[in-house]
């Protein structure tokens, strides 16, 4: 690298932490009718410790989690489309939670709720393997994801619609669009050893995850106990989406998105890629809901609604560049 | 010392034995389909047999540790890709995973392969711009980073020009010269005439001989296997061959 | 099968010449199309009279024809699709169609009174039923806090301009809400925990709903609320404003 590329480089990183930072300040004055960090009543600091912080923290532990999730399901699949919630792993998790609440076997601040996600996210996992094959091609892996993403919101539809109440559709659209508004510490506390975990074991296996620039016939010889590795990685991921799911709903794009700016800032080697998408998704996530509460709607919109609107064109411009590419090289 | 006893793959191998010692280059031929891939797949450990053994020296290849089938075998697959738009230096640095290297060693031996595959003009460009024949060679160069004394390489010269499959050749010949033993699948067998010491040649997964390619390369072996008529030029010049024609399926 | 009409008429002329005040009505068959209605109905007709409830026939057309009705009763919250169907088979099918109104004021619903009496051919129970209603609506706002808080799932809290702020006022009761305008909002916790006020509601909340009930375990509520006075309203009454009044203020009495 020479130097201009290392001050530009560099430039890129200060920017980074800058607007990150901008934003995150940003989003802690948010919510009254008029901006305010500094509290001035006893009130005032219970909403800042209370509301504010953990929201905050909150959605940057949401971002963290998916956008690091993201980019390690992109590199190991070798499939920069793939996304915990277009593959269907969301819903798959949101499903599970919301059986397990509805038929009261636990409250939603259980601990072990994480853990019931996980296995709802390790179930819709097992059956992505099974429907898109082992050899996980683009078409294949997002039909297959796209049924499970639909069999996941119709089974949830199902159980909430059998629900003696007016209120079980709203709960349908805010597990299916993810919020953040109004969370608690409880939440925060729910989401961070999951995340802590999964982080830990995506960093024991990051050499393994930046093995996969290379073809799967390669692996053989480098040294890697394949197995068990590929299940560390992928309780990692279960955990990351299980956390991400139960304490905010399904808040899609964001892994999808998050490893493609990374990838625009120039940064493509897989490991750096991974931190820098973790990273990435948090400060995104972080703008995307101070956007939600600066909107002057009648009433807040789902964070999940905003990265969907913003993600959506996103996918389908990716998807254009990526068949224009197949194309050229048919 | 490479020792294969009795090596069974269902449907694919019968009953392969062959030894073959460090220092040599050993050509795999034979038609399509004959079991070439597979006998390299078992040997770098992404197949496992169904029964049979394989050792090198004293240790069984089949169940070696990772680390230590990572230090000991070179492999350059049949195909290969690269999922990353990253630089030919870059991609060699990630192929030097599992070595435990210095960053200074690492720096040196990449250099070293830059050398070697004559890759320097490209070392800063993105592997995914590279023309087919030029990916080709940094993916056989990220295989032989590790320097294995066990050389398994599946028709490296696929999709390169003329120029660039000699180079590939020798490159493995001086491997081989310098102690490893090489394995390496081929098509052409002009070239594995020339560059093999023994060519082992294989047909519906069985080996029907190996030796010299003086030995291996006849007439009548050709028709068997291969199923074609050729004339063979050979003098002090080297070795020659024109296909006559080919023997339908009766 | 083919008696039973004759059945029904020798038993409709033995009354007419047993009884006058009886003679001139028959009994009639009301099919409820709104879950509220179900334990409503029977209140307000005769003993004779038979309520179909929703149970018996899933708002599903074809049920709904083969369960002979005579009245269909329902309100706005209706789906347009089976609405429309109704109004077709009610000519084929000789059966009237009464539309309640979902009302947004106590004097709203009471005004419905006389056109629901009339159009169900029983003035006066369904005179009675109101009175009595209206009687019980003094009597149970005397035990009521002066002011009140109204909590809901998914951070629903009622507005200024709604049933429920109506019916409070209607008992002198003050329905502290952040939403001055319209029915109904979603609010953030810092809205609610500005609320000053001693006495807190939970409307609607059930064991079944998960992500709606979250911020019943929300640190800044919790504290909020520890104390304050808590009552609790079950979905069952909440969900039937209207003719379930009675019930959904004496919830909130206190003791």
């Amino acid at each position: 690298m020479n130097k201009n590329q290392l001050q530009s480089r560099a430039l890129l990183y200060v920017a980074f932490v800058f607007f990150t930072l901008l934003f995150a300040v940003l989003h802690l004055g948010s919510g009254d009718s008029h901006w305010w960090i500094w509290p001035t009543s006893e009130l005032d600091l219970q909403i800042l410790y209370d509301i504010r912080w953990p929201r905050l923290n909150l959605v940057l532990l949401n971002g963290f989690a998916l956008g690091l999730a993201g980019a390690a399901i992109q590199i190991i699949f070798r499939n920069p489309l793939a996304e915990p919630g277009i593959i269907g792993i969301s819903s798959g998790a949101a499903l599970v939670v919301v059986s397990a609440l509805y038929f009261g076997w636990m409250l939603p601040t259980a601990w072990s709720l994480p853990l019931i996600g996980m296995m709802g996210a390790l179930g819709a996992f097992g059956l992505l393997w099974i429907l898109a094959g082992r050899s996980l091609q683009t078409i294949r892996l997002l039909l297959a994801g796209v049924a499970i993403s639909a069999l996941g919101g119709a089974l949830l539809a199902l159980i909430l619609s059998l629900a003696p109440n007016p209120f079980a559709f709203q709960e349908w659209t805010l597990w299916l669009m993810g919020s953040v508004a109004n969370r608690g510490w409880e939440h925060v506390t729910l989401m961070l050893p999951s995340t802590v975990l999964a982080t830990l074991i995506f960093f024991s296996q990051r050499r393994f995850i930046g093995a996969h620039v290379f073809a799967s016939s390669q692996f053989a010889v480098l040294g890697f106990h394949y197995q068990r590795a590929q299940a560390a990685v992928l309780l990692g991921l279960t955990l990351l989406v299980g956390a991400s799911v139960v304490s905010a709903g399904m808040i899609g794009f964001i892994g999808l998105i998050a490893p493609h700016i990374v990838r625009l800032m120039g940064i493509q080697q897989p490991r750096t890629l991974l931190w820098w998408s973790a990273a990435m998704g948090g400060s995104c996530l972080i703008a995307v809901d101070t956007l939600v509460m600066w909107l002057p709607t009648r009433q807040e919109l789902p964070l999940g609604v905003i990265t969907a609107l913003l993600g959506a064109p996103i996918l389908l411009y990716l998807l254009h560049r990526f068949a224009a590419r197949e194309a050229g090289h048919a | 010392m490479l020792s294969l006893r009795d090596l069974v793959v269902a449907q694919r191998l019968q009953a392969v034995s062959l030894t073959a010692t460090s220092g040599e280059i050993i050509g795999i031929i034979g038609p399509n389909g004959a079991g070439k891939s597979s006998l390299l797949e078992v040997l770098v450990g992404s197949l496992p047999p169904s029964s049979g053994q394989v050792t090198w020296d004293n240790l069984n290849l089949t169940s070696a540790r990772p680390l230590q089938r990572r230090q000991l075998i070179s492999y350059i697959p049949q195909h290969s890709a690269v999922y990353a738009d990253i630089s030919v230096t870059e991609l060699l640095f990630e192929a030097t995973v599992n070595l435990a290297w210095s960053r200074s060693r690492q720096h040196q031996m990449i250099e070293q392969l830059l050398h070697e595959f004559e890759l320097q003009a490209f070392a800063k460009r993105s592997v995914l711009r590279l023309s087919g024949g030029e990916q080709r060679r940094v993916h056989c160069a990220c295989a032989l980073v590790n320097h294995g004394s066990l050389i398994i390489a599946d028709e490296p010269t696929a999709g390169l020009d003329l120029y660039h499959q000699l180079m590939m050749l020798e490159l493995l010949v001086q491997r081989a010269r310098a102690g490893a033993l090489v394995l390496v699948a081929l098509h052409d067998l002009s070239h594995a005439s020339v560059y093999c010491d023994r060519l082992a040649l294989f047909d519906q997964g069985r080996l029907v001989q190996i030796g010299t390619p003086n030995d291996v390369l006849t007439a009548d072996n050709l028709q068997q296997t291969y199923r074609v008529e050729v004339d063979w030029f050979c003098d002090e010049r080297g070795v020659a061959m024109r296909p006559h024609r080919i023997i339908p399926k009766s | 099968m083919i008696q039973s009409p004759i059945r029904r008429l020798i038993a409709v002329l033995i009354l007419c010449w047993s009884s006058n005040s009886w003679s001139m009505v028959d009994p009639i068959r009301v099919l409820s199309l709104n879950s509220c209605y179900d334990p409503w109905l029977p209140t307000l007709l005769r003993p004779d009279d038979t309520v179909i409830p929703t149970t018996v026939h899933g708002n599903r057309l074809e049920s709904i024809i083969r369960a002979q009705p005579d009245v269909v009763v329902h309100n706005n919250f209706i789906s347009s699709v089976l609405l429309r169907a109704l109004r077709r088979a009610a000519t084929d099918y000789n059966f009237r169609l009464v539309a309640i109104q979902h009302p947004q004021t106590w004097l709203e619903w009471q005004a419905q009174r006389q056109p629901i009496g009339l159009a169900l051919q029983r003035e006066a129970s369904v005179n009675r039923w109101f009175l009595t209603q209206q009687e019980q609506l003094v009597e149970s706002g005397k035990k009521l806090p002066p002011t009140l808080i109204i909590l809901m799932p998914n951070y629903f809290m009622w507005a200024a301009d709604s049933w429920t702020a109506d019916l409070l006022a209607q008992v002198g009761v003050e329905l502290q809400t952040p939403i001055q305008a319209g029915q109904l909002g979603q609010v953030g916790l810092a809205e609610v925990i500005r609320l000053r006020g001693e006495h807190i509601v939970f409307e609607g909340f059930s064991t079944h709903y998960s992500r709606g009930q979250d911020w019943l375990h929300h640190r800044a509520l919790v504290d909020w609320s520890a104390d304050k006075t808590v009552y609790k309203i079950k979905g069952e009454v909440a969900g039937c404003p209207a003719t379930q009044a009675i019930q959904y203020l004496e919830a909130m009495q206190s003791e």
